[in-house]
Order: C-alpha cells, then structure tokens, then sequence
C-alpha cells in the first residue's frame, strides 16, 4: 500500500477519494485497515496538511487530544471528555479530527457481520446480544456512537470549517438508513481543518463506563452553559452523536431489551450535568 | 543486577526463531457445531504448506484428562475449532493464505449453557471419549448419553436430616462469567523433527505434561521429545497442556522444516477461557448461627473439549463448602461439554467460582439470622485438627487469624455499610511429584528442574532459597530454562505448588551427596464420595472490600481493597507481596467487569479494548494487605490465593447496601437489575 504525504490541504484534497483514505493519528484507521473492515489502495499522510494547535476559540483538526485536555483554555467539558478517552497512547496521537469520524464500536460490525452498516440486510445487533447499543435513533442500526468528544462539542455548539463548507457539528452526521448506511455527511475528498468552539459560562462531562479509564461510554453526557442556556449532548446512546433539545427528550427514548439499563443512567446524568452547569 | 525483563533483554517463547523456519496461521471454523464436508485448499500459492485433516488422520486423539480432542477437527465444536493449518515463509503470508483455504460445512445443533447442555436430549459433543491423558490423576465419572464428561461428588452426613434442623435456610442460585486470562505475550511456540525426534520451545507451565501427551499423539516415545519451556511473558493458566504445539509440529512433519506457530491475539479468546460457572447453593443453620448442612450443585462449562476441565470442577466441588465446620454436606460438581470455546485451568482454579457462590450465601445467611457476617463464619470456622468433609485432618490451620486481621483493616467494627469479607481455602495438586538435580559447573551451581518462569518469579524464589541453603551468593546460582530431555521430571508448574514442593525437593538436594533431591505428596479423592486427601496443603486467605455503589448509574467503586494470606515462611518478600497485588487487581477484574461475551457461540468481544481488564485506575486507593508469616513453617504457595475471596468480599459490601447480586461481574447492568429486586 501506498503513503502519499503531501503539504497543503489543496494537495491533500487532489490525492483523497477512489480508494485513497486520509491518516491522521492513525489509531483507528490502522486497525481497521489490519482487520480488514477498509480497503484502501493509498493512505494520504494529512498531518502536514491539516493546521494543529489551539488559536484562542479556533482549534485545527489535527490537534491531539493528548494537547486538548491540558490547554487551560479549552472549556472543561472538552478537556474532560479527552482526559476521559481511550488511553494516554492513543490520545498522544490520536486527532480530534479523527475522533470525530471514528467508526463504530458495534462488536457484530467489527466482526465484519453483514449487517445494514456493511450493506446488509439486517441488524445482528437486535436480534443479538446489544447491551453496549442504543436508546435513541435505533431504528434502522442500533449501534451507540463512541466519541466522548463529539458529545463534548455539541454541547458547545462548535461549528466546523472543511476543506469544502462551513457547517454546525450536527450535520456533519446522519442517521444510517436501509439503502444508505453512511454516518458522515462527509464528502470523500473532503477534510475538517478546523473546528469552531465558543467558550460557555459552565461546562461539564460526566462518562459512565465499565472501567475508571480507557473505556467506551456506557452513556456520556456533555452539558455547556452559552448565554444563559442549556445544551446536552450525549455520547453512546444512538449511531451518531445525540443532541437532547429538553430533559424531556429522555421520555422519548426508544431502548432495546439489552439497552433499558443505559436509560436510568442517561437521566441520572443528565439531571447531574444540569446541575452542575446551574451555577458557577 | 537489573532485571532482563526490566531492561527488555529478556527472550520469550515469542521471540524464539530457527533457521529456515516457517510461520503457521490456523484456519478456524466459523461455526459452533459443523461437521466439515471438504477442505479445499488449491487455491494457495505453493510457497505454502497446508495442513488439512487428512494429513492428521494418523495422529491419536489428545486431551490432558479425557482425550477428545484431534489436532485438527473433522468435526468443529465451537466457532474457532482448528480445521487446517498453513505454513509460509513469512508471517504475512501465511495469514494472506488463510482465507484461501475453502472449506464446507454441515451445521449440527449446538448448545451454549452448561446447564442446558446437561439435560438429557440436548445435543451431544461427543459420544465417545476415553479418560487418559497426562494430568488424568483421578478417576474419571463421564455420564454416558449426556454431555456430562465428569461428575464429582462429596457424600459427608446426612444433609436432609441436617436441613431438618435448620432454623435457617438459604438456597441461591450464583453466576459468573467466562473470562479470558489476557497474557501479555500471546500462546507461542516452534516445532522441529530431527528425524523421528521432536523438538519444540514453547512458553509451557506443564513441559513433561506436554512432551507425554505429545506422545500420545505422534505415537513415539516420550523420551523422543524434548521440550524446553521458555519464559512466558504471563501465562494465568493458558500455557499448560498441549494448546498450538500439536499443529505446529504436524505442520513440520509435512514441512519438513522447523515451524514456529504464534497466535493473533483474538485466537486467544477462540484457546482457552475460564470456565463460566452456574453454582446453587443451599445452607443450613441453627439459630445462634452454628451451619448444620450445605449442598452445592456446579455446572462448569468446560466447552467443545474438556482438557482439564474435569479437575476444575473437582476443585469447585472439593473447595465449595469452604473452611467451616459442617455436619453434613452434599456436593455435586459437573463438569459439561457446551459449543464454545475450551476452558481450562485459570489462576484460581475453580475456587473462583464456588467460593463467590459460598461466600455470598454465607452473607445472605447471616441476614437472614439476624447475625454478622465476621460473626457467623468465626462461629463455624475450622481450626487446627478439625476433620473437613473429604475425611482429611486440616493443619496450621490459620483461617480466624486471616479473617479478623481483614475485618480490622477496614474497621469492621466501626460499621458495616458498604463493607464485605470473604475467606478462600484452595487446595493444591494432590498427587503430585517434584524433583531437582543440582549440578556444579565451576564456581556456579546450576538448577535443573522443570519449574516453569511465567513472570511470577519461580526462578528468583528458588535461586534465593538455593543461595540460602548452599550458603553461597545467589549470583552463584543459575537456573537454566527447563528442558525435558535434561531436567528430572516434575508434575507441572500449576496451583501455586512450585515454591513449596521445589523447595523442599531442593532441601533435599542440598542434602543428598549427587545433589538430587525428589518430593511426593500423596493423596486424591474418590470421586463418588469426596473421600480421601484434597489437598495435602490448603492456601488460606480473606479479603474484605469497602465499597460506594452509585445508586443512580449503577456504578460500583470499590474504595478500599485488602487481602491477608496466610504465607507461612516467606522465600521471596517481594515476589510473595507482587503476586499478592497482582492477585487482588485481577480479582477486582472479574469483580467488576470482565466478561467473555458471546453471541451464538462466537465470542463477540475478543480484543482488549472491548475486554476490559483492570486498569491502573481501577486499583482503589486504599489498596492494601498482609502476609501472615511463620517462620520454620512450611513455604505457603502465594500465586493465588488473594484471587478468589475479591469477587465475593466486593459482592457482599454491595449486598450490605440491600442490593442482593447473584451474578458477576458487577457491571452497572447487573447491579441496577439487581436494585430492581431490592426488597
Ligand atoms: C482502544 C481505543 C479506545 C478508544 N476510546 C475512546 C473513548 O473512550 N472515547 C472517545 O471519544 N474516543 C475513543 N477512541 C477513539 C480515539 O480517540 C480515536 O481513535 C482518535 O481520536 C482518532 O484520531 P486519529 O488521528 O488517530 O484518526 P485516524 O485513525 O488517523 O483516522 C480516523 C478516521 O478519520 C479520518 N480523518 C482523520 N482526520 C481527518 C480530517 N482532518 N478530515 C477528514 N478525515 C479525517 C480518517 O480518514 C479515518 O477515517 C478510542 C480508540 C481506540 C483505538
Ligand atoms: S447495530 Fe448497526 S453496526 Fe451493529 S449490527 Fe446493527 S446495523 Fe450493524
């Protein structure tokens, strides 16, 4: 396989597409490519051509997360929901941009399951063994988007700046459907460069997980405070990023017989996070 | 001096290589229960050497207890069961060639509960398979037309009479989780034919074990192998018996080159696992608390083959009614084939099982009387000379002394919210044998003996005790890694037995004018009686946990953790307090979230991000423990004995919230179901 390491963005974007994949960290793209859930024929290097570092409420997309939860700058919930990610390796090279786009952690999907995701025609997870998937926009694929940092910058209301458009985080996703299983608005030779985060008056994170560290969310829910109101995202409860517009987004949840548990706790954070951000 | 495997010098088994050898990859079958049509393997380059079963069919069935096992399966019984090799000049080759080899399968019904799986009716693993095998030290009781491979039984009393004065009753029924023993360094070996001679290194608790039941298989002497067991880079249970070794020499034999085999980590979820267990558990007591029956029934799911599974569950069994003195008591241990993946020995050794099962009904028992926890075992617990219900007289016996030390480390007294105790009594391999030669080359003197380096540090305790005993520097000692053909033999390097039985084994070669020195101890149980010598020397331990339970999320934090082990004369300070840590954080493991998951028989979570191990993290703050030493006694085996009592001494501080667990590991998932209940 090829690496192609070009230096700007405008080259970056000449080389992506018809089977050739950017690498950022790589933390999620080489094991996929190792397990055989991607193909591709070249890896376009983008580290030199995607900008990296803090600039007041600017953040580049290649900027690790490892640099994200220690920069006093960056609001608390951020830096809590990458202190709380994977391990101190994986954050020492993984991307924010990278994690934004990290793929499924559905255990049927990683083991390559033909299911919706893969093109299939049906959800192995249901029918399965699924505690660690979804309560919410299930209805197609009922797995739980991972990404503790995503949660984090929906709370925020970050807007992200692509090689092609402007756009609010929230339609850089879409729910996977019968006939199109993409999760990404993403166009294939697109790249996030930078990402747009406002600073609120209070934030918060708070993750529940199986082990104190280094663990997917079981639920994690992101609370930010801007201008005097309240935003939630949620991190592992449906297959993309959750935005909760109201407290009463919760009676809606449409949990699976091995996803009721996460439901309880989803209200128990929530109701926590809302607090926290109250005040101070 | 600094540790090779500090400094990263250290070789494992993994780094071993021979000139002009090839790399091997499995082919796995995809199915729980197939039996395999065709294996056609033309479309893989010629560069590669493809076992298939034809190539295997003169080879015998294997399996350390019962030998049910070929090296490759005509018949697959469980997702991953080996039905070719291949062999290629390079690693990535060889993987590149495993999906070429096509192969057809007819599904057969399969079964995934142990339970279940021992019904009459359910569908059957094999219908024949004979007792043998080298670590078959008991009488096997297979219960023909079932799936039933063993059955164990301790008759003790009468238990009905005994249940009829009971002013108490428990009967629970307790669950625990498969789990993966999750080694740093993956099972690894390389084959060698010299002729009719086999060669082969591999990381290997059980050398001799392996080189008879090797044997067996190729059909030559045993003395026409020879096996030397490299450092393992961790082991918990996995590196024992024959696990890839058979296919890699099979695929040598065709080769006609040496061939190394290493295993991608997923396989190791597809080799061996512990057994998840289902274990009832019915007590009986007077009212002032004195136990007056126990009766435990066992399922342990021993998977597609039983390998020592047998044993296992003769351990859950002899172990199940713990170190209390009972009148009457009634066990019923089965060990049962289901479709998935073999399990085997696991540090703990089937004590993890019936000792969460034991020591969680205690609690429940003592809720139920009115009485405390600390109270009601002291009440019944044994003491030297008692009589346990296998008939064998107990000795330095120190349970009360490891119990109460444990309640004052976390202020039982001051309060019993949130707090849990439980006590261990694990047996270790009766009979058994262990012998050492001591050779002098120059200035150094050289142990040669089959004690097995996996990390916990048998070469240091045993190079210390030898420095002791030759009253020489323990730079003066080295100890080269086992190997068959040159070291006398010993049992196995299991059941925490090899720093007291080596030692006293080297006692005796220091003594002895040619430097040789052998040690046996005697006993067994009869299998429909539990009569007989369990264990000839009992590992005596208790833990006790503080805990917060989030009653919201479901989140058990464990905030103080302490173990005391009774270590009688303590060889090695530092290893016996590293392998006291390492046992404890292990056991928050199981604890709290360890869990092989499985989906139709496939494990679904077979990669270390979805099974989770502890971390750092989860190492509570107040971590603590204590060895209870004697000196002049004899040497206690350390390596496991402060595993089993963590899950339980967890289970009952959550259960002292009101939150009745039954089953492991504490996820939030079981917990908040378990409040559900909550009366
Ligand atoms: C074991 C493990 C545990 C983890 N635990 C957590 C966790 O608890 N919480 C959590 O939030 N995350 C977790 N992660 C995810 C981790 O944070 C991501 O893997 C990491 O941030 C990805 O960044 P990367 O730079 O390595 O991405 P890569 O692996 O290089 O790329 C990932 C994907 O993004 C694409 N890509 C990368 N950058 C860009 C860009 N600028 N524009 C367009 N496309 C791009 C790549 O083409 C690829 O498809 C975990 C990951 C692992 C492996
Ligand atoms: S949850 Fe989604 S990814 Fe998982 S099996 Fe179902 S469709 Fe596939």
């Amino acid at each position: 396989m090829e690496l192609r390491q070009p230096s700007s963005a405008e080259e970056a974007v000449g080389l992506l597409g018809n089977g050739h994949v950017a690498l950022a960290g790589g933390t999620e793209i080489v094991p996929l490519l190792r397990d055989g859930l991607l193909r591709a024929d070249a890896l376009i290097d983008i580290r030199r051509a995607v900008p990296r570092g803090i600039h007041g409420t600017t953040i580049g997309a290649g900027t690790t997360l490892a640099e994200l939860e220690v920069d006093p700058g960056i609001p608390v919930v951020l830096r809590e929901a990458c202190r709380l990610a994977a391990s101190p390796q994986l954050r020492a090279m993984g991307s924010i941009g990278g994690n934004l786009l990290q793929a499924t952690r559905c255990w049927y999907w990683r083991l390559d399951f033909p299911c919706y995701l893969h093109g299939g025609d049906r959800c192995h997870a249901k029918d399965g063994r699924h505690d660690e998937h979804a309560i919410f926009g299930n209805d197609v694929c009922a797995s739980a988007h991972p990404s503790d940092v995503a949660a984090a910058l929906l709370a925020l209301g970050t807007m992200l700046r692509t090689t092609a458009r402007e756009l609010p985080l929230a339609e850089l996703y879409r729910l996977p459907t019968t006939d199109d299983p993409q999760t990404t608005t993403l166009a294939d030779d697109e790249l996030i460069l930078e990402l747009e985060v406002p600073i609120p008056e209070a934030s918060v994170y708070l993750k529940a997980m199986d082990r104190q560290r280094w663990s997917f969310p079981i639920v994690g829910v992101a609370a930010a405070r801007t201008a005097g109101e309240v935003r939630l995202g949620l991190a592992g409860v449906a297959p993309v990023p959750w935005t909760l517009t109201s407290v009463d987004d919760l009676d809606r949840a449409t949990p699976l017989p091995g996803t009721a548990y996460k439901l309880p706790i989803a209200r128990a954070l929530v109701a926590r996070a809302l607090r926290a951000v109250a005040t101070g | 001096m600094s540790d090779p495997r500090a400094t990263g010098s250290a070789r494992y088994a993994e780094d071993f290589e021979l000139p002009g050898m090839l790399h091997a990859r499995i082919v796995r079958s995809l199915f729980p229960h197939a039996r395999v049509v065709r294996v056609d393997a033309s479309a893989v380059p010629e560069s590669c050497i493809v076992l298939t079963p034809d190539d295997v069919r003169d080879l015998s069935p294997y399996g350390c207890q019962i030998e049910d096992q070929n090296v490759l399966a005509e018949r697959a019984r469980h997702v991953g069961d080996p039905v070719a090799a291949v062999a290629a000049p390079t690693p990535e080759q060889a993987e590149e060639a495993v999906p070429l080899v096509e192969i057809d399968y007819e599904q057969l019904p399969a079964v995934f509960d142990a339970v279940e799986a021992a019904q009459p009716g359910a569908p059957l693993l094999h219908e024949t398979a004979a007792a043998g095998g080298a670590a078959a030290y008991f009488a096997m009781r297979p219960q023909p037309g079932t799936n039933i491979c063993h059955r164990f039984r301790i008759r003790h009393g009468d238990v009905d009479a005994g249940f009829a004065e009971a002013d108490a009753i428990v009967e629970r029924m307790y669950r625990i989780a498969g789990a993966q023993h999750a080694h740093m360094e993956p099972h690894a070996c390389v084959a060698h034919w010299d002729g009719n001679r086999l060669e082969l290194w591999t990381g290997t608790q059980t050398p001799f074990s392996m080189r008879d039941d090797l044997a067996t298989i190729f059909g030559i002497p045993p003395e026409a192998i020879r096996i030397v067991s490299l450092p393992m880079g961790g082991s918990f249970g996995a590196k024992t018996f024959v696990r890839t070794e058979a296919i890699a020499a099979a695929l040598a034999r065709k080769a006609q080159r040496p061939v190394k085999l290493v295993l991608p980590r997923s396989e190791e979820w597809q080799t061996l696992n512990r057994h998840p267990a289902t274990v009832t558990v019915k007590l009986g007591a007077r009212a002032d608390g004195t136990l007056v029956a126990s009766q435990t029934t066992c399922y342990a799911d021993t998977g597609a083959y039983a390998d020592c599974g047998p044993g296992v569950a003769q351990k859950m069994g002899f172990a199940a009614p713990g170190p209390y003195r009972i009148p009457n008591v009634r066990v019923d241990a089965y060990c049962v084939y289901t479709n998935l993946a073999p399990n085997g020995a696991f540090r703990g050794y089937g004590q993890m099982q019936s000792t969460w099962a034991r020591e969680r009904a205690l609690d429940t028992l003592a809720e139920q009387l009115g009485l405390d926890p600390v109270e009601l075992r002291l009440r019944n617990i044994v003491r030297d000379g008692d009589v346990y219900c296998t008939g064998e007289t107990l000795h330095d016996v120190r349970f009360a002394e490891c119990l109460e030390a444990a309640a004052a480390a976390v202020r039982w007294s001051e309060g019993r919210r949130g707090k849990g105790i439980a006590l261990v009594m694990k047996g270790m391999q009766t009979p058994s044998r262990a012998a050492i030669a001591i050779e002098r080359d120059g200035d150094d003197y050289v142990l040669r003996c089959a004690t097995t380096e996996m990390g916990q540090g048998a070469k240091r305790a045993l190079s210390l005790e030898a420095a002791r005993l030759l009253g020489v520097d323990v730079a003066r000692i080295r100890f080269p890694d086992p190997d068959t053909s040159l070291v006398p033999y010993d049992t196995r390097t299991t059941s925490s037995r090899s720093t007291y039985m080596m030692s006293r084994a080297l006692a005796e070669a220091v003594r002895d004018p040619r430097g040789y020195g052998e040690i046996r101890n005697e006993g067994g149980l009869d299998p429909d009686t539990g009569q007989g010598i369990a264990s000839t020397h009992w590992h005596q331990g208790a833990a006790a946990a503080d805990v917060e339970v989030d009653e919201e999320t479901g989140k058990v934090t464990v905030t103080h953790l302490h173990t005391t082990t009774y270590a009688g004369r303590v060889v090695n300070r530092l290893g016996a307090e590293l392998q006291t840590e390492g046992s404890m954080i292990m056991g928050l493991g199981t604890a709290l979230f360890e869990e092989v998951a499985f989906e139709d028989g496939q494990v679904i979570n077979a990669n270390l991000s979805d099974y989770a191990t502890p971390s750092f993290a989860d190492v509570p703050t107040r971590f603590t423990y204590e060895l209870i030493e004697e000196d002049g006694a004899d040497v206690h085996g350390l390596g496991e004995t402060a595993l089993p009592p963590v899950p339980p001494a967890v289970g009952n501080a959550v259960a002292s919230l009101g939150i009745e667990v039954d089953e492991l590991p504490l996820k939030p998932e079981t917990v908040l179901a378990a409040m559900k209940v909550r009366v």
